[in-house]
């Protein structure tokens, strides 16, 4: 009995995963980085598959780890801004006392992979070349 | 593997630079003192405006004898240098490690065109090491440190390319950075050294030939 009961139990206990992550999955990034401000591209896209890097990085309960707040120059890292672009407040061109966006996905990025010396740090690991 | 590439980007890029600074000012002081010591009525005739004259007037492809004495070799020697300076500025992995580290921002290759230009400055080193093996009077002069000095040259373009090309993996990278770094090390230690001679060179012969023999040194 166990033997059939089993896999059957399994099975639905993924399949009720897969509602709470799709509800949370909505506009984000899935698989690859959308950030068409970046245009014209010189690479494919960084690999990101928002929720299940997260998972794996133990980073679900702390969205403000990427998603900070902020203004005039300072960041604040009690305000949680989950699903504003960082396009919002990370201008493409360089402006006055703002990390342009190409430079604040990078920091971001890299700097908490170099730390944890866990995830991708070389350019093709991140932008993995499209077929 | 990645600790061992964020030590080779990081803490190794910083000494190799330190140490790059701290030798070659070393190098250029002694070589000083050696004219003062050896030859002080040359540094008593340095004049800019003859080495000035005597840069500029080399730095013109088939302006002087020299370059024009060799046509083919003169070629290869301006594509070589045009070539590896541009690659070193203008490739976009080199200006992303700017922009990350100091925030600086400028256009950049396409990887295409830096593909190219590798292929091109490698074919040169290619031309150097056929001279050198075919040409019975440079075959002569060759020291083992003119080998050494190429290789430690053609090893950064050779593994930039494979990487650009996907071949290794993540080693390719790590291989890139480290043979770039044990070249900038060496440029005060091996033939490279004209990196940081070939303008006080051209100063010193410039200014003797201006000064004292008035003629052109080109
Ligand atoms: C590892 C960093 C990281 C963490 C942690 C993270 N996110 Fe994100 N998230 C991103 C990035 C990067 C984007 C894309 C932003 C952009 O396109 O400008 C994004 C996009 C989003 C979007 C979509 C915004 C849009 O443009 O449509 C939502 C919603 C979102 N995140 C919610 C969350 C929530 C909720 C959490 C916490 C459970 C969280 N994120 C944790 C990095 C992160
Ligand atoms: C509500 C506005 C806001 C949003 C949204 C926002 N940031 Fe920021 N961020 C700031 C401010 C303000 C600063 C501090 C000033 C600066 O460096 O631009 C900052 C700083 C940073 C820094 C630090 C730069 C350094 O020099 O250390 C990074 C990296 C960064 N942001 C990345 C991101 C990324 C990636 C996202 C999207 C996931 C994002 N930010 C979303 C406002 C924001
Ligand atoms: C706060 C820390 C943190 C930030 C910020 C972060 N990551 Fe990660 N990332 C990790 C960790 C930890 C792992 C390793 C997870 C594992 O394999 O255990 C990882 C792994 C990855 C992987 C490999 C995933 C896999 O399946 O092996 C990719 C790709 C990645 N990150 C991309 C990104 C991108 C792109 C960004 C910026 C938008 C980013 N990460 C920001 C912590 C972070
Ligand atoms: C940890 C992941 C990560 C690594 C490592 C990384 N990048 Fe990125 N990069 C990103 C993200 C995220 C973006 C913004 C979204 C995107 O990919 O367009 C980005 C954007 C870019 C862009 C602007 C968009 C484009 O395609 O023109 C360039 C250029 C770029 N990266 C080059 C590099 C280079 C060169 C390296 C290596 C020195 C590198 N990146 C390493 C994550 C990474």
């Amino acid at each position: 009995m166990n033997k059939v009961f089993t896999p059957i139990l399994l099975i639905f206990a993924f399949m009720l995963t897969i509602p709470a992550a799709s509800a949370f999955a909505e506009g984000m990034p899935e698989g690859r980085m959308n950030v068409p401000e970046l245009a014209p591209f010189k690479y494919a896209p960084a690999v990101f598959d928002h929720d299940p890097h997260n998972e794996k990085a133990g980073l679900e309960e702390n969205c403000i780890a990427c998603h900070h707040g902020g203004e005039n120059g300072k960041m604040d890292m009690e305000d949680d801004t989950s699903g504003t672009p960082c396009v919002e407040c990370h201008s493409v061109e360089k402006q006055r006392g703002v990390t342009p966006l190409r430079r604040a996905f990078h920091l971001q990025c890299i700097t908490c992979h170099e730390n944890q010396n866990k995830g991708p740090v070389q350019c093709k690991s991140c932008h993995v070349p499209e077929k | 593997m990645n600790s061992l590439y964020n030590f080779a980007v990081g803490p190794l890029a910083w000494a190799a630079f330190i140490i790059l600074a701290v030798t070659a000012v070393w190098r250029l002081w002694s070589m000083y003192n050696l004219a003062k010591q050896k030859d002080a009525s040359s540094v008593a005739y340095m004049s800019w405006q003859f080495s000035l004259r005597s840069i500029v007037n080399w730095l013109i492809p088939y302006n002087s004898l020299g370059w024009k004495t060799n046509p083919v070799l003169t070629a290869v020697t301006f594509i070589f240098h045009i070539c590896f300076v541009v690659l070193v500025i203008f490739v976009t992995p080199h200006q992303i490690l700017l922009e990350n580290a100091f925030g600086i921002t400028y256009p950049t290759l396409s990887s295409e065109a830096a593909d190219v230009l590798t292929l091109i400055t490698i074919a040169c080193c290619c031309y150097f090491v056929y001279r050198r093996v075919t040409n019975v009077t440079v075959r002569y002069v060759t020291r083992s440190n003119d080998w050494i000095s190429l290789g430690l040259v053609a090893a950064p373009l050779v593994t930039a390319l494979l990487g650009s090309w996907g071949v290794g993996g993540e080693i390719m990278p790590l291989l890139h950075v480290l043979t770039a770094e044990a070249l900038i090390v060496a440029i005060p230690f091996t033939r490279l050294a004209h990196i940081l001679f070939a303008l006080f060179t051209r100063a010193y012969i410039g200014s003797e030939f201006g000064g004292v023999r008035h003629c052109k040194d080109w």
